[in-house]
């Protein structure tokens, strides 16, 4: 729900309740002052009666123009219903029946008791709460109407630099190599957002590279010394004297130098495409690297009774060789490594994507952390859990969509470009 | 054949020159830029074994130096850097070959014997080693029995024995260098296994005695009296 709509849904009904209260309460008042106006008339055809009888000492002869009516009837007794009233009466002219004031006196006129009644047709008040009624409808539509058009127009226009600010925060990469730029407001609470967000994007930006090159730095200097460490443990597996629990421990440390010697490696190739190192791209013919890497491959696959089924069409990819390379290399080994004995890969290149498959544990792998550094499927000693985020980071940076799928008991991995 | 080592790191650059010592070459160090700088101007190498980063200035300075007095001495770059930007101006301003730290002395070995048979033996590209007669424009190896068939992936096992003959190699150092980055695969020991089988088949079918040695746990050594 919109900001706006929100706004909206308190104002509207409030808006309305508020014209219908203002309309009822102009509708009573305005009859009020009528109804007091029409009494004076009243009271005045009373007065002047009540001369002429005194002057007169007869019943006048009325002779009215308008719809008052007057009627004098004789009675015997006093009045009991004296004073104003609000009745029906009947208008010949208009065949209608009417809404009348009505005003009873008695007069004495030669010792006689009549009693004086006086009334005059409501016939404004009528038309007057139409009136009103039909003016209140249409004012609170054209209200709301040009509330909604004032929302849809000038509030989207006021709301503009929000929704820029907005956008800009979408784009934003702690490592992007531009400043973030919001647009100019003369709001100060889009001012002061805006101040904010600069200052929260400063501080991610400043955290990240502090991060990063701590990272880098870490690698850097892991790795002069776990060359030493690999090159005694060279120099030492040349002694002819080992005894063999010593060629024992020997065998096993050098092994897991070796595999931290990999780690490393690969930590900074991801640094390395991290940092956008390998910009510059290449026109490869795509079928010809894949030819390559099935030859390279091949040797791997007979020892483990793999088969591999190759459909390929030519296709030209612009990307950094040295990057394609280890992508492939990345997504062949990973589709070797975690098949089964005597199982199977399946390579498809057509225009635009390239899929390999491989056969291998039947359950699907969880889709939203594959690509995750250090995630292992299943524990593997071979395997640092690295391939895949290599596989990922080489194609974000090449602009490669990558995306895996299980279907018939094989893992897919699709990249389209 | 004489060497230079510049390399910083006193540990490291002892290491390697103990190693190559063995394979009959003679090792100059040089741990800082200055002392490499004289020794490069003073000296005749058949190789250098470059660190880029140096005390006292950058290796890729010393290598413009060396194209500067036309020295054309084998570069073999050895880098913490790992920067793709160092590698390219690296064999850009002349160097051979670039291995990034950390790295098997016995592939550092064949690199070396590679950039220096590249840059010794003018046309007459053949390895003598015992009994074998290693060719390496032909790729093609031979006793006195004549030609010994190898596959592709056995020549380069023979040839990387000859760069390091008399020591252990590594079965990881052995993987690394035939397979390279998607090796790491327990199954790859088994095809290493085979190929030693063959290769070693193939060289007694020739008449070579048995180089090939199996150290237990570690790997292969070949053995050349």
């Amino acid at each position: 729900m919109k900001l706006i709509t929100r706004y909206n849904r308190y104002l509207f009904p409030a808006l309305i309740v508020l014209f219908i209260i203002s309309t009822i309460s102009s509708y009573y008042l305005i009859k009020g002052v009528l109804q007091h106006e029409l009494d004076e008339v009243l009271m005045r055809s009373k007065g002047r009666i009540e001369n002429y009888v005194a002057l007169n000492h007869a019943v006048p002869v009325i002779n009215s123009f308008d719809d008052q009516k007057v009627n004098f009837e004789k009675i015997t007794g006093a009045i009991n219903n004296s004073g104003f009233t609000s009745a029906t009466q009947f208008i010949p002219e208009q065949k209608k029946e009417h809404l009348s004031r009505r005003l009873v006196f008695p007069v004495q006129i030669n010792n006689e008791t009549y009693k004086v009644t006086i009334s005059e047709p409501l016939e404004g008040t009528r038309h007057l709460t139409i009136l009103i009624v039909k003016i209140a409808i249409v004012t609170i539509f054209i209200t709301l109407l040009l509330l909604v058009a004032i929302n849809r127009k000038v509030l989207s226009k006021i709301w503009q630099p929000f929704y820029q600010s907005l956008a800009a925060i979408k784009s934003f990469h702690v490592d992007a190599p531009d400043k973030l730029q919001f647009p100019n407001s003369r709001i100060d609470e889009f001012k002061l957002m805006n101040s904010h967000f600069n200052m929260a994007a400063d501080n991610a930006v400043r955290d990240y590279k502090n991060l990063k090159e701590f990272s880098e730095n870490a690698s850097h200097e892991i790795q002069t010394p776990l060359a030493i460490i690999h090159s005694k443990l060279d120099l030492m597996v040349q002694q002819d004297n080992l005894s063999e629990k010593q060629s024992e421990l020997l065998r096993s440390v050098y092994a897991s130098v070796n595999k931290l010697s990999k780690l490393q490696q690969s930590l900074l190739l991801l640094t390395k495409i991290d940092n956008r190192q390998f910009q510059k791209n290449n026109t490869i013919e795509l079928k010809q690297e894949i030819s390559n890497k099935i030859e390279q491959f091949q040797e791997l696959w007979l020892a483990r009774g793999i088969t591999c089924k190759a459909m390929m069409e030519e296709t030209i990819l612009h990307v950094n060789k040295e990057l394609l390379d280890i992508l492939l290399d990345n997504l062949f080994a990973n589709a070797t490594r975690h098949n089964t004995a005597n199982g199977s890969i399946h390579i498809q290149l057509t225009e635009g994507s390239f899929e390999i498959s491989n056969s291998g544990i039947s359950k699907p792998l969880d889709p939203g952390r594959i690509f995750k550094r250090f995630y292992k499927g299943a524990p593997n000693g071979d395997n640092n859990g690295l391939g895949l985020s290599i596989i990922k980071e080489i194609c974000e940076v090449s602009t490669i969509d990558i995306n895996y799928s299980y279907q018939d008991e094989l893992h897919f991995f699709k990249l389209s470009w | 054949m004489n060497l230079l080592i510049v390399e910083d790191e006193p540990e490291l650059s002892q290491s390697i020159a103990t190693y190559l010592l063995q394979n009959k070459f003679t090792c100059d160090t040089a741990l800082d830029f200055a002392s490499a700088n004289s020794k490069i101007s003073a000296g005749e190498y058949s190789c250098i074994i470059l660190d880029l980063s140096l005390p006292g200035g950058s290796g890729l300075e010393l290598l413009r130096r060396l194209k500067k007095i036309n020295k054309t001495e084998g570069v073999l770059i050895i880098s913490a850097k790992n920067s793709l930007d160092d590698k390219i101006e690296g064999l850009e301003l002349g160097a051979d070959d670039y291995l990034t730290k950390p790295f098997h002395l016995a592939e550092l070995s064949a690199r070396v014997n590679a950039i220096i048979r590249r840059k010794s033996f003018d046309g007459n590209n053949t390895v003598v080693l015992d009994k074998l007669t290693i060719d390496i424009t032909d790729k093609t190896v031979a006793t006195e029995n004549g030609v010994v068939e190898l596959t592709r992936k056995e020549y380069e096992l023979l040839l990387y024995f000859a760069s390091n003959k008399n020591r252990v190699v590594t079965k990881e150092s052995i993987i690394d260098h035939l397979w390279g980055n998607h090796a790491n695969m327990s199954d790859t020991y088994d095809i290493i296994y085979s190929h030693i089988k063959n290769l070693r088949k193939k060289l007694l079918e020739a008449g070579c005695p048995d180089y090939i040695k199996a150290v237990y746990g570690m790997g292969y050594k070949f053995m050349i009296a």
